[in-house]
């Protein structure tokens, strides 16, 4: 029982205050590809910090619901690092409160959340980007839950950890509707997590979607929304990682709970040194190609279902 | 006993009836005990639980709500006790009158209430066609049983014919008409939306789960069910499509209804199509789908009622923190979100359709694949929309600040939504099981199970977790140092706010083939039905029939309208004496 | 062939002459309709550089009318009845990134109504300050393109390239935005041919292709802010396929001998824009590397006169109309900026474009509000 306690410290915790790095991470990579020096990898934790210091500027139309929903959008985000493998390859404590489905209907309540405390302040702005954000959503969600549809079809539940050992055997690895499912959930990771070609974040406020939802908050509201979007970062690229792309590798047990931080890591730079890649040689999608990007995603994720049922028929 | 307690709650609805004619507040007051009776009768069986605990609410609502006519109140009884007398019918005879009952007071609603007379005629001409669908199944099952009452019943065919009707009551894809006209076009007042909405598509889940109980299960069963999960999944799609364009107050609850009723539909669809463990759990979460959409249906109208004007651009609003926090419970519920009670029937529909593929395991898995997906495309469009109603209804949208006692209710129905979520086992018996070395005490897990467990999620832990959670988050960080000032808009004060029609003219925008948008200069034109559109434009093509409507039926405005009712009504009551 | 360039103080400016003619007050109207709101952007904003304050009407996201008002940034500024240097002084400051182009419109007024024969070398270092500038500005432009896209590596690149051109005119003119470099009588350059062109050509030319052939890219500009207007300037027209430029034109710059030949593209929108500036780019460093600077001066005289000075900036047609008194004085001066016509076919071709094309499409204009709200006491 100790034993797991301590697992479940390790990686809550390492998601926790890990997750700035990574971000900090891909943007001094970013910097150096686009010829700029760039800022320290722990930039994201002096911002934190400093945010966290600061006053928050709140509108007069905004009400309780503006300036608590953060500190519960940021509880939603430790809450899922306690329910999917994003550090540590067993179940852990609380592990079973929800299961992948319900884990993603936590992610959406999360997304939920944010933008009604956002359109809470009464900002044309915001508006703006959560009009688009929720225009975006039927496929976003409808690619997320199909992804999940697949991993049921494979695995016959609906428990990430079971899919992550199907995954590390090679048969299943390679398997066509793995792959597909893996692509797609690549694919909603870049949009979700606002990387291009869907969106860059900048000075520009006429093509916000994401970053609209954070435009009203300030000071200590805003540290902590920010963080949790590290770690919504952290938690999906995670799943990514360690049930499609990378399964391999984790170490159970204490000691390897703590290998498993370093483990991670490695793995990250992985998926950061693509999403370099990426995020450097593409340029943003019209608006409302951004839909056409999910549809792909989309039918990806489909054909992924489909590829299934006539494999194991 | 149930005997006794059946005939008090009736006694308690007419004598209610009786005296709302005199005073409408005593009135609503009776209605309210007899529904917390019908609660009470409700813990042996789901549906008086949703339908008492959706009515007593509507009643406390009513009595700060109504400042209609004096016509308003006996016809909202009325209905009820229709719907009542359906839920405890045990024959076809009954359940007919019940119905009738029910369906009549809710057309003279709508044709009071406005004094255009094509909704109510549209709402009658439907809800006449559902009833013929159902009188025609009961009197084949009548006549191959040779027994009025229910009894188990061989052919399938009674079975399919009454689920047709009982589909158009529920505004199911293709009739979504039958659910938005009499509600957005007919203006019906929110207390009665809210039962039309919440309660009287209930009874047709009712219906359909009644006699499917009654029904021998066959391949054609099976078949059927298939068909109801298109039917379904179609059904969420384009409700909340058209929900998310919708500009009527009470209209977007209106077509987010039918997404709802898709979604039980498709949960009643994996019930018939698989066997054993699985189609006892698509049962469970379809009833529970039900009493999640009823009970947060009826907050979302009371809200809609609190509000001047119908188009949520241009309507004047009184918003409270009570209202948001109520409105913002709701709507989570309503887009199905845990810890809410709605989100537990989402994951359980979703994850139901997740393990009819995996059973299945054929090409067939591909029906419920599609209609999965199409389901979590209607899920998020859902969302959106309701994301939209709360904003222009409580949270964005300039408006003076007042609370009253509706709000006060408006945020009870939002509390007991969250509650409900976390004593949602219940309704799930022997789907419960625990993992204590995990920290998961014994029977606080909801598991999804085809034989062997497929996932589970457990509402009271997630609520638990997170109120935990937030006040470790706040211990930690502290409470902000608050300054306030003017909402930023470049340096400017804000003179229009963003419109709710520009919120959703994206969607309009980006599927403009499906609905056929189309931009002209002072003016969006768009589809708000396509499957109305085409029905009412097959309709006018053919002219013969359309003008003898015109001349006979129609345009007569409202006497051979009353002469029907009057009719109907006379022939319910010796009905009802007979039996 | 005949072209209205646009409105010059009471006079309406064509290219081969000048009228008075009555201010044309354009109303452009929008009638409500359901739904539809004003979405105020600006004047304070993060992506835009200048405060202006658009008033978009809109259905959300689609773009029914927009109406620019730039006279948050308006000045008044004292000139007449100043000396000519000292107010070369205050026209060299109305907008820093044209300065070369409007000190030189207003000394060729200047020039043209006092009759003075200005020697041609002058004339070709003139050329060479207006071209570098146009590099500079077209490159930035093009930079304002890139980073609405996110596209950050070639952004990046385009700053350092920006910031080049930058040290070039200080090195050869004293300051990088050459104030102090025209005065009348004369002008302050370092002699000789300007070196290391070649290689913002090199680099220019790689990064122009790779933008090509970004697909992403492009179609951020496809259709995006079509505008085929006959009163149009700059690169707006040229991009429209017509032929207004007024280095082809009697201006008195010898463009001719510098073998000047005009850029134009066909499709009249963003991208047209974005291509034209890119081949004016290659098309000025080609004028370029055929100049020799020279340092010259000439001698003033005190007269009487009135003239148009014009030239063409790197966003269209600028010209100065200025009366000199017998003491050489400034009497009357109006000022055609260029941004003041574009801004107004900014607002046309907006409509029935979408929220996210604005900022591509008010990039590929080029506008510079500073010089529009300018007053002259």
């Amino acid at each position: 029982m100790n034993e797991i306690i301590i697992e479940t410290i390790i990686q809550v915790l390492g998601v926790t205050l890990l997750s700035p790095l990574y971000a900090g991470i891909l943007d001094k990579l970013k910097a150096n590809v686009s010829t700029r020096r760039g800022q320290s990898i722990f930039q994201p934790y002096y911002d934190i910090f400093k945010l966290l210091k600061k006053e928050s500027v709140v509108s007069i139309n905004a009400s309780a619901v503006f300036i608590y929903s953060p500190y519960v959008v940021f509880s939603i985000y430790v809450l899922i690092s306690f329910v999917i493998p994003v550090v540590y390859p067993q179940p852990i404590i609380f592990t079973p409160t929800v299961d992948f489905l319900g884990g993603a209907l936590l992610f959406s309540l999360a997304a939920f959340l944010k933008i009604i405390s956002a359109m809470d302040s009464g900002s044309n702005f915001v508006a703006l980007g959560t009009s688009r954000a929720i225009s975006f959503n039927f496929l976003g969600e409808a690619t997320l839950i199909t992804v999940f549809f697949a991993v049921a079809l494979i695995t016959g539940t609906n428990n990430p950890y079971v899919e992550l050992k199907f995954a590390e055997n090679p048969v299943y690895y390679l398997a066509l509707d793995h792959v597909f499912a893996s692509v797609a959930f690549f694919m909603l990771w870049l949009f979700e997590t606002g990387k291009l070609p869907v969106e860059s974040s900048g000075l520009a406020e006429m093509g916000m979607i994401d970053d609209a939802l954070t435009y009203e908050y300030s000071g200590k509201l805003l540290a902590l929304l920010k963080w949790g979007s590290y770690m919504k970062q952290y938690l999906l690229g995670s799943v990514l990682l360690n049930v499609f792309i990378l399964p391999w590798g984790l170490q159970t047990g204490i000691l390897g709970a703590i290998e498993d931080l370093g483990i991670m890591f490695l793995k990250w730079l992985f998926l950061i040194f693509i999403a370099v890649v990426i995020d450097t040689s593409l340029a943003k999608l019209r608006l409302y190609k951004v839909q056409d990007f999910l549809a792909v995603a989309f039918v990806i994720s489909i054909l992924s279902l489909i590829f299934s049922v006539i494999e194991y028929d | 006993m149930i005997k006794m307690l059946q005939l008090l709650i009736l006694f308690l609805l007419l004598v209610s009836i009786v005296i709302s004619l005199f005073n409408r507040k005593i009135g609503y007051s009776l209605l309210g005990i007899a529904s917390a009776l019908i609660i009470y009768q409700g813990l042996h069986c789901i549906f008086f639980l949703i339908a008492g605990i959706v009515w007593l609410l509507s009643s406390a609502f009513s009595i700060f709500y109504d400042n209609y006519g004096k016509w308003l109140s006996p016809l909202f009884i009325t209905s009820i006790l229709g719907m009542y007398i359906v839920l405890i019918s045990n024959n076809y005879l009954e359940f007919l009158a019940g119905w009738e009952i029910m369906s009549i007071p809710a057309y003279a609603i709508i044709g009071l209430n406005k004094k255009i007379d094509y909704p109510a005629f549209t709402f009658m001409a439907f809800g006449e066609l559902s009833t013929v669908l159902i009188l025609s199944a009961f009197i084949y099952s009548y006549s191959i049983t040779d027994n009025i009452y229910f009894t188990e019943l061989s052919s399938p065919l009674p079975f399919i014919i009454s689920t047709f009707g009982f589909i158009v009551k529920m505004g199911i894809f293709p009739f979504l008409v039958m659910e938005w006209l009499p509600i957005a076009h007919g203006s019906a007042p929110a207390n009665s939306s809210a039962i039309l909405s919440a309660t009287m598509t209930l009874m047709g889940v009712y219906g359909i789960i009644k006699i499917a109980s009654l029904t021998q299960r066959t391949i054609v069963t099976q078949d059927f069910g298939f068909i109801l999960l298109g039917m379904g999944s179609f059904s969420v799609f384009f409700g909340a499509l058209y929900a998310y364009v919708s500009e009527h107050v009470k209209g977007l609850l209106a077509f987010s209804t039918i997404e709802n009723n898709g979604s039980i539909l498709t949960g009643i669809g994996v019930y018939l199509i698989s066997q054993g463990v699985l189609s006892q759990f698509a049962l469970d979460v379809t009833l529970v789908f039900a009493l999640a959409h009823s009970i947060a249906k009826t907050g979302l109208f009371f809200i809609s009622g609190s509000v001047e004007g119908e188009s949520l651009t241009y309507i004047k609003i009184a918003k409270s923190l009570r209202g948001k926090i109520g409105g913002i419970l709701l709507a989570s519920s309503m887009s199905g979100l845990l810890p809410n009670i709605g989100g537990v029937a989402a994951w359980g529909l979703l994850e139901s359709l997740f393990m009819l593929a995996y059973v299945e395991h054929s090409v067939l898995s591909i029906i419920p694949i599609i209609s999965g997906s199409i389901v979590a495309m209607g899920e998020g469009l859902a969302t959106g929309a309701l994301i939209k109603f709360i904003s222009y209804t409580q949270i964005f949208k300039l408006g003076k600040t007042e609370g009253s006692a509706k709000v006060s209710i408006v945020l009870l129905v939002g509390i007991i939504v969250l509650l409900l979520g976390s004593v949602s086992y219940i309704f799930f018996r022997g789907f419960t099981a625990g993992a204590p070395c995990l920290g998961m005490l014994e029977g606080l897990l909801i598991i999804s199970s085809y034989g062997e467990p497929f996932g589970g999620i457990s509402p009271l832990y997630v609520l638990l977790l997170l109120f935990v959670i937030s006040l470790v988050t706040f211990g930690i960080f502290g409470k902000p140092k608050i300054r306030r000032s003017e909402t930023w808009n470049n340096g400017e004060k804000i003179e229009d706010q963003y419109s709710s029609f520009a919120l959703a003219n994206n969607i309009r925008m980006m599927l403009s083939k499906l609905l056929r948008t189309k931009i002209l200069e002072n003016e969006v034109v768009f589809s708000a039905d396509i499957f109305w559109e085409a029905m009412y434009s097959l309709a006018k093509a053919y002219k013969k029939f359309s003008r003898i409507l015109s001349t006979s039926y129609m345009n007569s405005s409202l006497s051979y309208y009353i002469f029907y009712m009057i009719l109907a009504f006379i022939i319910i009551t010796l009905l009802a004496v007979i039996i | 062939m005949r072209r209205k360039i646009g409105k010059l103080g009471k006079f309406c400016l064509y290219n081969d002459g000048y009228v008075e003619c009555e201010e044309e007050i354009e109303k452009r109207t929008y009638s409500p309709a359901y739904g539809s709101f004003d979405f105020v952007y600006g004047p304070s904003a993060g992506g835009l550089m200048e405060s202006v304050r658009l008033d978009i009407i809109t259905f959300g996201e689609y773009i029914r009318n927009v109406i620019v008002n730039p006279y948050y940034k308006s000045r008044t500024i004292k000139i007449k009845g100043k000396g000519i240097n000292d107010a070369l002084l205050y026209i060299e400051r109305i907008n820093a990134p044209f300065t070369a182009s409007h000190t030189i419109a207003f000394l060729m007024a200047i020039e043209k109504a006092l009759g003075i024969e200005v020697p041609y070398e002058l004339l070709l270092d003139r050329i060479a300050e207006i071209e570098l500038e146009r590099i500079r500005n077209n490159l930035l432009v093009i930079e304002r393109l890139t980073e609405s896209a996110g596209f950050q590596v070639p952004m990046n690149s385009l700053l350092w390239l920006v910031e080049k051109v930058n040290r070039i005119i200080g090195k050869y003119f004293g300051h990088r935005y050459f104030f102090g470099v025209n005065y009348y009588g004369g002008i302050n350059v370092e002699e000789g041919k300007i070196k290391d062109l070649e290689i913002i050509e090199k680099e220019f030319n790689d990064l122009f292709n790779s933008l090509i052939e970004s697909r992403i890219f492009i179609d951020r500009l496809q259709g995006n802010g079509i505008i085929k207007d006959e009163e149009s300037i700059g690169p707006v027209a040229r991009a429209a396929n017509l032929e207004y430029d007024a280095r082809n034109e009697e201006i008195g710059l010898p463009y001719k001998d510098l073998e000047f030949k005009i850029s134009t593209y066909d499709s009249a929108d963003a991208f047209g824009r974005f291509i034209v500036r890119g081949k004016e780019i290659f098309e000025s460093l080609n004028m370029l590397s055929r100049i020799n600077l020279k340092k010259i001066e000439y001698k003033g005289k005190l007269a009487e006169g009135k003239a148009i000075g014009r030239v063409e900036s790197p966003s269209g047609d600028l010209a100065y109309y200025v009366e000199v008194s017998n003491e050489g004085k400034i009497s009357e001066i109006y000022l055609l900026s260029p941004s003041s016509v574009n801004i107004k076919l900014f607002s046309k071709s907006m409509v029935k474009n979408i929220f996210t094309d604005l900022p591509f499409n008010w990039e590929s204009f080029g506008i510079w509000i500073s010089e529009i709200g300018v007053k002259f006491e």
